[in-house]
């Protein structure tokens, strides 16, 4: 399940929707460093606004772990925090400079008309 | 989120995916705010992990499970059928044979009845009842480590079908009257209501079947 709920928009801003690629925004969140689960909703919150359910979470870390895009760490008690692989941030910065080119394109049409 | 819900949500999870993510999956839940929105966003996802689990086989399949996976679409459709059949094929006879046992001079079997004749009967509309359940207690069985759910569906489907579309008539007009006669139909209705009562027998068939099922998803963690 891909599904975020509360979303947080600027002041002002039209309800368009919202970036709702939870793998990516999981690979986003842990490029800053390892983190558990709940600090990675939190963090994930702050970056753009959305915040992804539990459930969506683990869906998401599963199915980065499988590709070892993500690697788990030694547990803290009960909360395991993990850290991206060098083949994740490669994923990573290669799925953020195909959205910043079409972040730029878009712009550029918008521009032009 | 309140520690036993955490733990029933986690119970809907394949088991294979709770030991490796259970505990700090259920650690995160214990953080989440309790909320409609959490349980659904955990369902949907549990559901998302079986679904996606069955094509991951834990073991070895065993002989039941190897024949599965090689001809889905005869395990999931002939055994299912014959259940069917043998169900409906005693059930019938136990209603013609309770009909001369115990009613015999009476045009049909389908009247008040007294006595011995009522666990008599009952035993045959239990299995006349229980035969589309039954049926899909075997597909559940049997489809535990299928790679694909299709095969599977289509049975339960069929099941579900000839168990809402069933019925039995009696008669003696159509042989010998000392005979009587008994038919099974699977016939469509015409009246306005049919197609109401077919679907809420229908859903009745899908919980019966799904009930066990369920049950041993959640059982607790002793009996595991």
């Amino acid at each position: 399940m891909r599904s975020t709920r509360h979303v947080v928009y600027a002041a002002g801003e039209p309800e368009l929707g919202h970036y709702s690629d939870p793998p990516l925004l999981v690979l986003a969140s842990l490029a800053a460093g390892p983190k558990h689960g709940h600090a990675m909703i939190e963090d994930i919150l702050e970056l753009c606004g959305t915040r992804l359910g539990p459930g969506t979470l683990y869906g998401a870390i599963a199915r980065l772990e499988q590709q070892r895009w993500i690697e788990p760490l030694a547990a803290d008690e009960r909360r395991r925090p993990y850290r991206i692989t060098a083949q994740g941030s490669r994923v990573l910065r290669a799925r953020l400079e195909t959205l910043q080119r079409f972040a730029r394109a878009g712009l550029r049409r918008l521009e032009i008309a | 989120m309140k520690r036993g819900i955490a733990r029933l949500l986690l119970r809907l999870y394949p088991s294979s995916w709770r030991q490796r993510y259970g505990i700090e999956f259920e650690a995160l839940l214990l953080d989440t705010p309790a909320g409609w929105g959490s349980v659904l966003n955990v369902v949907c996802s549990a559901l998302v992990e079986r679904i996606r689990s069955f094509g991951h086989p834990v073991q070895e399949p065993d002989r039941l499970e190897s024949w599965c996976i090689r001809a889905p679409w005869a395990m999931f459709t002939l055994p299912p059928l014959a259940c069917l059949a043998l169900c409906y094929g005693l059930a019938l006879a136990i209603l013609w044979s309770g009909w001369h046992l115990f009613l015999p001079q009476l045009d049909s079997p389908f009247t008040k009845i007294h006595g011995w004749a009522i666990p008599y009967f009952g035993m045959g509309k239990t299995l006349f009842l229980g035969a589309p359940i039954f049926s899909g207690w075997w597909i559940l069985l049997a489809s535990r480590r299928l790679t694909h759910v299709s095969w599977p569906l289509i049975g339960l489907v069929l099941v579900i079908v000839a168990g809402t579309l069933a019925s039995v008539h009696a008669d003696r007009s159509a042989l010998p009257a000392a005979f009587g006669h008994i038919r099974l139909t699977f016939e469509l209705g015409t009246s306005p209501h049919w197609l109401e009562g077919q679907v809420l027998h229908a859903v009745v068939i899908l919980t019966a079947i799904a009930i066990p099922w369920f049950s041993w998803q959640l059982r607790p963690p002793s009996l595991r």
